[in-house]
């Protein structure tokens, strides 16, 4: 046994021993979790540095999965900060978190971080004062909001399903409640813990509100189509927070296609390989939005859709 | 020593398997005593332990050891009173703990533990003088796990356990019935030497009437949660295994004297 | 693999080597299956994040995340004592409960700790590099925890709980209390569990909600592990029992460090728990197998021998 575990080691040793520091730029980019939309905005990302490389060449890209798993985060900024990329790539808040713990000097870009001042990441978005900056995922709440307006124009109770377990919602409600009162709307808040209480927290809203908001929370966008018939049955329109959802049966959306972000992310990274530095680079927001709409599930609703509204979209679902 | 007044103990009250164990069983037993009990199965002999012990709490009456009252004493707390080595040669000492680690956990019954170290290097010598003096030979396997311990020697180790620490009386519930005629006469023999040289009071299921017979200085016959037959010896001088079970048919109600009980 | 990235396996290592030791007194010792951990360790991260962020000294604060842990093992190993309800189920009670006192605790899922001194800053001034200083201040404490549990384990009063562990019945014949055991036993594990919850944090320089997700799992996987490499001999003594918890716990963080660079072999990131799972499987099983193939061929070697002795 012994001489087994000993041949083992070095052997484990050896192999490793050839992803040590890395002379030539490398980007090291690592997701918190596997998720269709932290998929894309990886997508995003490496087309972007493919298509449109900085002056210095297309660099190396190492991607790592942390598998949802807070201690694997841990190891994987540690490995990357060993390795000494040229640039750090995170994409979500746990592994911005983690990174960011493990390194001071080497820079760091975020994606998909909805709340990165919250998160103590930049120490302001116009002058992020660090070695991270990065592109926040945070949802265009006045223009999604605004939509609800229009197309509901006696709305104003709004009820919103989401998970208080989940930063980037927690992060979401609150600017809603302090937005809600400038708009006319007051807000119902249905907490869930997780994808099997969706039903039921939906069910809760039923008669106490005019409309359901759904924002991006990864627990209830899992469970959507549970939502979706408790619509259908109390003639209660649901708007979601992002514009997949459309297809999947909301009513309408403002939303920014996650593989965008990825892009404008990748963007970010190649202007700091070209070397810009990330305290002084302001944090983004995704400008570029869309508008879908789905006429047909808002019928089932209960809702028709004003027609102004539904010739502005960039999609048309169910048609 | 012991004063059991009017014990009555029902299991499944009410339920589908209600059982009578006990049915108003009192007894005195003085200091110093060496009480035998037989009896067939279900007679109540383990309950009778079980109410000393602290294991089973009786519905009525009370049982008063060395003057205390007992009766809804946990066990725990009455085991400075009462020591006990029961049938299952496993069950008096734990598994993986060594030989010296188990005695460390008996010297401490009924006393307060503090944060010393337990089984340290006098513990030790203690424990192997001990052994040694009681004709045990585990003095060289102080270290070992009690899970390496054959039957009859894990036996003995429970009897120098009980013993280990003072009690006022020690219950010993078939404890050689699970081993081989030679360990169970070795273990007997360790149970009569060690009784004479403590002056203890002790109460000894068994299910064989020779040994009923040859041990002790007082038997008890239970059957059907009663006391049927009380036969110090100061009275039966006498007393044989063919007379035993006379006895023991006449009074019995037709339940069976298995060979076991007969012979062994 | 860099320097960094193995000694930062290390430092979580020890890090979650504490809780491996807190799961072990549970499991192992009393033989409490509890899985309040998952729990109690984000209790640990939480309490101690919320106190350092509102102002409170780190190391006044770490102690108070030990105290929560305590709380949350009484509850669990009260449920099971006093109202009789299954230990695996007491455990799991605790565990939901917690998430929701988790949240209340820190006001929202998630607390950075970055830019607020914690427990490490001490080292980190030193002069010494941080990825160096913290594993080694690490090290020392877990030295310290591990030796003051042994002393514990080894007292009278350690002894008659491992004895209700062991053997309840045979402890109550010798006066344990063996429910006070349970509440003392239990208590101690989610102890250690949320001291380890509360250095993670700190270390990571955030709490989250859900940082506790797991803990049971890889707990055991490093008793097991540390267990499977202690030789025979050494595996009853409770100062080798210990430290292979911790031992096992570094192996585990090795074997994902090892895990994480085999993307050059064609894996992708998404097969890391796979590929940990079968690493851990051939440092186990391997030896395991390797034994016995021994045996084997000894055997079959004494059955070839014999007959010619015989004939």
């Amino acid at each position: 046994m012994r001489p087994f575990t000993a041949a083992f080691v070095a052997a484990a040793l050896a192999v490793t021993a050839g992803t040590a520091a890395r002379a030539e730029q490398t980007v090291a980019i690592a997701s918190i979790v596997e998720h269709p939309a932290l998929d894309a905005v990886y997508k995003g990302i490496t087309d972007q540095l493919k298509e449109a490389p900085p002056k210095s060449g297309a660099p190396k890209i190492e991607f790592s999965n942390a598998q949802g798993n807070q201690a694997t985060a841990a190891q994987i900024a540690r490995k990357y900060v060993g390795e000494n990329p040229a640039v750090m790539v995170a994409i979500a808040t746990p592994i911005a978190q983690s990174m960011a713990s493990a390194t001071k000097d080497i820079p760091i870009v975020f994606a998909a971080v909805t709340d990165p001042i919250a998160a103590k990441l930049v120490q302001s978005d116009e002058k992020p004062g660090g070695n991270v900056t990065g592109v926040s995922d945070l949802s265009p709440l006045d223009k999604q909001f605004e939509l609800i307006h229009r197309a509901m124009p006696k709305a104003k109770r709004i009820g919103i399903v989401y998970n208080p377990g989940e930063t980037n919602s927690v992060a979401l409600v609150d600017r809603i409640k302090k937005m809600a009162p400038k708009m006319g709307f007051t807000i119902s808040e249905a907490p869930v813990a997780k994808s099997s209480d969706v039903i039921q927290a939906g069910r809760t809203l039923v008669g106490k509100v005019d409309a359901i908001y759904v924002p991006t929370d990864n627990t209830v966008v899992s469970a959507f189509e549970g939502l979706v018939k408790v619509g259908e049955d109390a003639k209660l329109p649901v708007f979601a927070g992002d514009t997949d959802t459309v297809k999947r049966g909301a009513v309408a959306a403002v939303g920014f296609d996650y593989y965008a972000l990825g892009r404008q992310a990748g963007r970010m990274v190649a202007r700091v390989l070209d070397g810009a530095k990330p305290a002084t680079i302001p944090v983004e927001t995704v400008q570029e939005t869309q508008l879908y709409v789905n006429p047909g599930s808002a019928e089932k609703m209960g809702l028709k859709l004003p027609k102004e509204v539904v010739a502005e979209a960039k999609e048309v679902v169910g048609k | 020593m012991i004063e059991i007044d009017h014990i009555s103990v029902t299991f499944d009250r009410g339920g589908p398997l209600e059982k009578h164990a006990l049915n108003d069983v009192s007894l005195r037993i003085d200091e110093g005593e060496f009480v035998t009990v037989i009896g067939s199965n279900g007679a109540g002999k383990s309950t009778l332990l079980g109410v000393l012990a602290g294991d089973v709490t009786p519905e009525c009456g009370t049982v008063r050891i060395d003057g205390s009252d007992v009766t809804r004493r946990q066990a725990a707390d009455r085991a400075g009173l009462v020591a006990r080595v029961f049938q299952d040669p496993r069950a008096g000492s734990c598994d993986q703990l060594s030989v010296a680690e188990n005695l460390a956990v008996a010297q401490r019954r009924g006393g307060r533990r503090g944060f010393s170290l337990a089984a340290g290097r006098d513990d030790r010598k203690e424990y192997a003088a001990l052994l040694d003096d009681l004709g045990v030979d585990l003095a060289r396997r102080l270290d070992q796990p009690a899970a390496g311990l054959s039957g009859g020697q894990r036996q003995a180790l429970a009897l120098v356990m009980a013993t280990l620490s003072p009690s006022r009386i020690l219950l010993l519930d078939e404890h050689t019935a699970a081993l081989d005629p030679v360990m169970a006469a070795n273990v007997l023999a360790l149970t009569e030497r060690v009784v004479r040289e403590r002056r203890l009071t002790a109460l000894m299921v068994t299910h064989s009437m020779r040994q009923a017979v040859d041990t002790g200085d007082r038997v008890l016959m239970l059957h059907g949660g009663r006391i049927i037959h009380d036969l110090p010896r100061s009275k039966h001088p006498d007393l044989t295994v063919e007379h035993l079970l006379e006895l023991f048919e006449r009074r019995g109600g037709g339940a069976a004297v298995t060979d076991a009980m007969a012979l062994g | 693999m860099s320097v960094i990235a193995l000694l930062g396996a290390v430092e979580i290592g020890l890090i979650f080597g504490l809780a491996s030791l807190g799961v072990w007194i549970t499991f192992r010792v009393l033989d409490f299956p509890d899985l309040t951990v998952d729990g109690s360790f984000a209790t640990g991260g939480a309490v101690a994040a919320t106190l350092i962020t509102g102002g409170l000294d780190p190391f006044a604060a770490t102690v108070i995340a030990v105290a929560a842990g305590v709380l949350a093992g009484i509850v669990t190993a009260w449920m099971n004592t006093r109202f009789g309800i299954l230990h695996l189920l007491a455990g799991i009670l605790t565990m939901i409960a917690l998430y929701s006192v988790n949240l209340r605790i820190m006001g929202r899922p998630n607390v950075p700790l970055l830019g607020e001194s914690t427990v490490f800053s001490l080292v980190d001034d030193i002069g010494v590099p941080a990825f160096w200083a913290e594993p080694a201040a690490l090290l020392v404490l877990t030295v310290l925890v591990t030796a003051a549990l042994n002393r514990y384990l080894l007292s009278e009063t350690g002894l008659a709980l491992r004895a209700a562990g062991a053997n309840p019945r045979m402890a109550r014949a010798n006066g344990i209390r063996t429910e006070r055991c349970i509440i003392i036993g239990v208590a101690l594990g989610n102890a250690l569990v949320a001291l380890a919850g509360a250095l993670f944090a700190q270390s990571q320089q955030s709490a989250d909600v859900s940082m506790g997700i797991g803990t049971i799992v890889v707990g055991l996987a490093s008793v097991i592990i540390g267990e499977t490499l202690v030789p025979g001999p050494l595996r009853r003594s409770i100062v080798a029992a210990t430290a292979a918890c911790v031992v096992g716990s570094i192996v585990y963080r090795l074997v994902v460090n090892f895990a994480l660079n085999l993307d050059f072999i064609g894996l992708r990131a998404s097969d890391l728990n796979l590929v940990t799972a079968l690493l851990v499987l051939a440092a186990l099983g391997l030896p395991t197998y390797r034994r016995r193939r021994a045996a084997r061929a000894a055997a079959a070697a004494a059955a070839a021998a014999a007959p010619r002795a015989a004939a």
